[in-house]
């Protein structure tokens, strides 16, 4: 059987006697008792919507400039000045890496993401072997 | 009849109904035809003819004119069988492949269904494809649309749709060839 039998063409499904006349008929009657929905334009709106939504807006407003954002970690120190940070520093005998060790720069959330799409890249040795050329990286240390 | 003269009629307030009438007429036996091949029984593309002009009139504001008349008018009727299609699998919870059993008996039955065996055969065949790809080979294979006009009814790329089409050929000439 070919697809492009002109027979094919024609489904073999048949109507009854004078269907379609009565069909515009019976569209036509039934679209008589139905309105078409025109698109209001919003200062066309009734005034209790548009004052409902005034009143949403006005309370989500709100919400927001109570709460806020929570601060930052790095918004603690905005009020502590260098000398002290110097001095507090100095006293504590902390080493290099105890510094960067605590020192988040992105948000925890953040890291976590990241280390979720780290596991999804693979990486293949080849790839790894041009980053060590290019990058001078030996196994044991990383030079900062 | 001209596509524009229809929606001009239909843009002015005054001539809506005027040019509604002209709609119904011009496009009322593609619409059914398009309907019939996706549901079969011909009480049921009744009903969803009707459905699909109720829509028209009723969202004729929406009408952009960013595509052409008969396939916006197109995309609301296959909308319509695909969520008709959809609730019959959700109310009675059949499978997909009883849906188009189901489909395939009203063809067995007869009822205002005849044709020779190798028509009824390649009806049956076109059941077996998913019901947006059996959408997609009726308005090329039957109505002969471009794919442009296709891609305007379904929001799919033309590539796609080829791809579809290709594919769905090659389904049913295997089905056929299998019995």
């Amino acid at each position: 059987m070919n697809l492009d039998d002109i027979k094919l063409k024609s489904p073999p499904y048949q109507v009854p006697e004078g269907y379609f006349e009565d069909l515009n008929a019976k569209i036509l009657e039934r679209t008589s008792t139905v309105a078409p929905e025109s698109v209001v334009l919003w200062y066309r709106k009734p005034a209790w919507q548009m004052a409902l939504a005034s009143v949403v807006l006005l309370v989500a407003f709100t919400f927001v400039w109570f709460n806020g954002a929570p601060a930052a970690e790095q918004d603690y120190l905005a009020d502590v000045s260098d000398e002290e940070i110097l001095i507090y520093l100095a006293n504590n005998d902390l080493t290099e890496s105890e510094i960067i060790e605590n020192y988040t720069f992105m948000d925890e959330d953040f890291s976590i993401e990241s280390e979720e799409l780290l596991e999804d890249i693979e990486i293949e040795d080849n790839m790894l072997d041009d980053l060590y050329l290019e990058y001078e990286i030996n196994e044991l240390s990383i030079q900062i | 009849m001209e596509e524009q003269f229809i929606i001009e009629k239909l843009k002015n307030p005054e001539t809506r109904q005027y040019g509604f009438n002209l709609l119904t007429r011009e496009y009322q036996e593609r619409v059914y035809w398009h309907i019939r091949k996706m549901v079969i029984d011909h009480d049921d593309a009744d009903d969803l003819t009707q459905e699909t002009f109720i829509k028209v009139w009723k969202n004729l504001d929406k009408f952009r004119e960013e595509s052409r008349l008969f396939t916006w008018i197109y995309r609301i009727a296959t909308n319509e069988c695909l969520n008709f299609l959809s609730k019959k699998k959700r109310k009675f919870f059949v499978p997909i492949h009883d849906v188009a059993g189901e489909l395939a008996s009203k063809i067995d039955e007869g009822h205002l269904v005849s044709g020779d065996e190798v028509q009824l055969k390649l009806q049956k065949a076109i059941l077996t494809l998913p019901e947006k790809q059996r959408a997609v080979f009726n308005m090329k294979y039957f109505d002969e649309m471009k794919f442009d006009e296709i891609a305007e009814v379904t929001g799919t790329s033309v590539g796609a749709l080829k791809a579809s089409y290709h594919l769905a050929s090659k389904k049913i000439e295997k089905f056929i060839q299998g019995d």
